[in-house]
């Protein structure tokens, strides 16, 4: 039996913007294949962003790193923002301790992570 | 009665940080960790890993990391050996803003140490010969 979840990314869009939901673990195994896909959608021209974490069991240091370097490409364009939605208990413990619930804002879904944004 | 504990030795690689958290979820699954401090292990479990790989400058395959993690009366314990460069996690605890300056973020394994204090209750370094030893304690309150 294989208790691993395999990280996953899928991407829906809601007008211009996407939607990234990531499921699985995002730590030091899975960061670089979130990293890739999320800066591919940055250097697409999508700078609107919400990353749903409904589905993620927990996340490291890499993970928030995925976030960090995303959040620093993403800035190069003036209307350019990440926002983050669903975390479970463990995930925002994570994102207190690092501070990153101040460097991101945090929504309790993806509806009232779009308000604000047309 | 037996106290469980998970023991493995493995290549010390990138790749293999999966393979030491798989076989750490399994062992938490089999021993009913509560669900809060099971995953508090795989997180602190990856970022030592991660630390002792990046930094301790051994992403070598014919190097080898042993890696324990057993439950006591009073706690958690995992014990990770390997023969990378002395590094001592606590040297490196200190706060670092990097709120303030996101380049302060690279600096050797700042944030993952910085989740790594918040989560145990104790942590015990040494070097002898060529060789790191580090034990980690991690307290949990009932659920």
């Amino acid at each position: 039996m294989s208790y691993f979840q395999q990280m996953e990314i899928t991407i829906t869009n809601v007008d211009l913007i996407k939607i990234v939901h990531i499921s699985g673990e995002l730590n030091a195994a899975t960061s670089s294949e979130a990293e890739t896909k999320i800066n591919q959608l940055i250097m697409g021209g999508n700078h609107k962003l919400i990353i749903d974490l409904d589905k993620l069991r927990y996340i490291s240091s890499a993970g928030l790193r995925v976030f960090l370097i995303a959040n620093k490409l993403n800035k190069k364009n003036p209307s350019g923002e990440i926002r983050i939605c669903k975390l479970n208990d463990i995930v925002k413990e994570v994102f207190e301790i690092s501070g990153f619930n101040l460097i991101f804002k945090c929504f309790e879904d993806s509806t009232a992570a779009q308000e604000g944004w047309s | 009665m037996k106290t469980p504990s998970l023991n493995i030795q493995f290549q010390s690689n990138i790749e293999n940080i999966q393979y030491a958290l798989n076989s750490l979820d399994e062992f938490c699954y089999k021993n009913s960790v509560p669900d809060l401090e099971h995953k508090k292990l795989l997180i602190l479990t990856d970022e030592i890993l991660s630390n002792i790989i990046k930094y301790g400058k051994l992403n070598d395959d014919s190097q080898f990391i042993s890696f324990s993690c057993k439950k006591t009366d009073e706690d958690w314990q995992l014990e990770f050996e390997d023969r990378g460069i002395h590094f001592d996690p606590a040297n490196y605890l200190e706060q670092i803003n990097y709120k303030e300056d996101p380049d302060e973020i690279k600096k050797v394994g700042g944030l993952g140490l910085k989740i790594v204090n918040n989560f145990l209750h104790s942590m015990d370094y040494h070097r002898r010969g060529e060789k790191n030893y580090l034990r980690l304690k991690i307290k949990f309150i009932n659920q």
